[in-house]
């Protein structure tokens, strides 16, 4: 990766133009700031907020659209940086819906890079997808050797008529790279809703929502895996499971359900156990 | 004759009789039978959930990119890198890099041109060996083209799993030949589709994949994943 492929902040570009850049970094007395704050329509980029029970100086940030979801011909591109020994959590307010689309598509990017010593957190509620929705997702994260990285993605199907009609395709990518930009993971999916919905053993048997928590931290994966894998608890309305990553990037898990509440509490029993590794105490509550 | 010759080197390592080692895994099956998730009913739809949504996009891709490689090992080993890096669950990338490393230490004892060095490779960390990489690239090496690798492949993952099924007790010797006989329609149906370039690989059955996660932790286990 050459140097002219990355942003004054280090980080490498999105491949779409960015609606949403944000760069945060440590003051003098420990706390995160937004150094750079960049929001273009669809995005409202909210002030930076203290949750009670964070660490001191932990900052969290919500992103929202102003759109009401992810429409047809879309291409949104986000960033966002942690400065060295920054620690920031940023997330939606809301499920994003994405659309019926009866002739085009919807493109997605976000970029997290995480500096020395930084913990950035990356967790947008799961993407609604419509009947008829075409989503090309990705997702870059740059982090250094001893950064820790939290990012999930997530999708569940809604049909506002009540008939369960299948969204068209999700194509989703992750790409974990090192500092260099050395790839480290790629983790790709193509599905369709119709195979989602099949009940196809082995596919998504009869869980047709997924959800996927990546924990990057190259310090220790051994330990990262050990706090996802503490979080699982035997459900039947959710199928999870947890694993180290490739080239010792950290640890992920991955879960299929059969609902939203199910989906939703595996993939914050796992971000709550990683967020006690990373800072000693588990998160304050979110307003949502 | 040079068809005849190609066909014999085929059988040759699709037989199970070939030291591959392939044997001792089950690529989820085994997590999803002992979970209740997987009956006999469901086994062939299991066989072709794996085929199209994980074989067809992602081993076949990097076996054919590896095959087409030939003997310029480097961009061979670039490929088992990238094939590496998109394996996440542990138990599949082991897996993998087991069976890459069994079938190459049998083409280096047959002399198989090359082998030797790529086995350097792996040992050296600068190459992980993964199955199907290792399969598309000696399987040039040995004498099949195109077709036959892709073939074989499919063939050797459709086995793999009736192999699993019949030890884990969900099928019997003559439904795991209908379940062959039955998949080899969809298997030329897949291998008719253009393959994607490896750079767009992707895996998309995810029940297998968490059920090989589950596998890491599993008591009283039989295979490898």
């Amino acid at each position: 990766m050459t140097a002219d492929r990355l942003d004054a902040e280090g980080a490498p570009l999105t491949r779409l133009p960015r609606q949403v850049n944000l760069a945060f970094a440590r003051g003098g007395d420990g706390t995160t700031f937004l150094r750079r704050q960049h929001a273009a329509y669809p995005f409202h980029v909210g002030r930076v907020l203290h949750a009670a029970g964070d660490p001191a100086g932990f900052a969290t940030v919500y992103v929202q659209s102003c759109a009401g979801g992810l429409f047809q011909h879309e291409r949104l591109g986000l960033a966002a940086s942690a400065g060295a020994g920054a620690q920031a959590h940023l997330t939606t307010g809301a499920s994003t819906i994405v659309h019926a689309m009866p002739e085009g598509e919807a493109h997605q990017e976000m970029v997290l890079h995480a500096a020395p010593g930084a913990l950035l957190e990356w967790l947008p509620d799961p993407l609604i997808l419509f009947p008829t929705a075409r989503l090309d997702t990705r997702l870059t994260i740059r982090a250094a050797a001893d950064a820790t990285v939290l990012a999930s993605e997530g999708f569940l199907l809604h049909d506002p008529a009540g008939a369960r009609a299948p969204f068209h395709w999700l194509r989703a990518e992750t790409r974990v790279e090192d500092e260099g930009g050395e790839l480290l993971v790629l983790d790709r999916f193509r599905v369709t809703g119709e195979s989602v919905l099949s009940g196809q053993p082995g596919v998504h048997g009869p869980f047709p929502l997924q959800g996927t928590l990546l924990a990057v931290h190259r310090a220790d994966p051994a330990r990262a895996l050990e706090a996802l894998r503490s979080s699982l608890e035997a459900s039947p309305d959710a199928w999870a499971g947890a694993s180290l990553l490739p080239n010792g990037a950290g640890a992920w898990l991955r879960v299929l359900a059969r609902d939203a509440i199910a989906l939703r509490a595996v993939l914050h029993a796992a971000f709550v156990a990683v967020r006690v590794l990373a800072t000693g105490a588990p998160p304050g509550p979110r307003r949502k | 004759m040079a068809e005849l010759d190609a066909t014999l080197a085929a059988l040759q390592l699709g037989d199970s009789f070939f030291p591959s080692g392939a044997n001792a895994f089950s690529w989820g099956l085994e997590t999803l039978r002992n979970e209740r998730l997987l009956d006999r009913a469901g086994l062939e739809a299991f066989v072709a959930g794996q085929l199209e949504h994980r074989w067809a996009h992602f081993d076949r891709p990097a076996l054919l990119a590896a095959w087409e490689a030939g003997d310029h090992l480097e961009s061979v080993y670039a490929i088992d890198r990238l094939v590496d890096a998109a394996t996440l669950a542990r138990e599949a990338r082991e897996g993998a890099r087991r069976l890459g490393a069994a079938l190459l230490k049998v083409h280096e004892e047959l002399r198989t041109p090359q082998a030797a060095l790529y086995r350097e490779a792996v040992a050296a960390g600068e190459a992980p060996g993964n199955l199907a990489v290792v399969q598309g690239w000696a399987g040039r090496a040995f004498g099949l083209g195109r077709e036959a690798v892709v073939a074989l492949s499919a063939h050797q993952l459709v086995t793999g799993l009736v192999s699993a099924a019949l030890r884990l007790g969900v099928l019997g010797h003559v439904d795991a030949q209908r379940v062959l006989l039955g998949r080899r329609a969809q298997i030329a149906a897949l291998a008719a589709r253009p393959a994607p370039p490896v750079e767009e690989i992707a895996s998309s059955a995810p029940m297998a994949e968490i059920a090989m996660m589950r596998h890491e932790t599993g008591s009283g286990r039989l295979f490898a994943s």
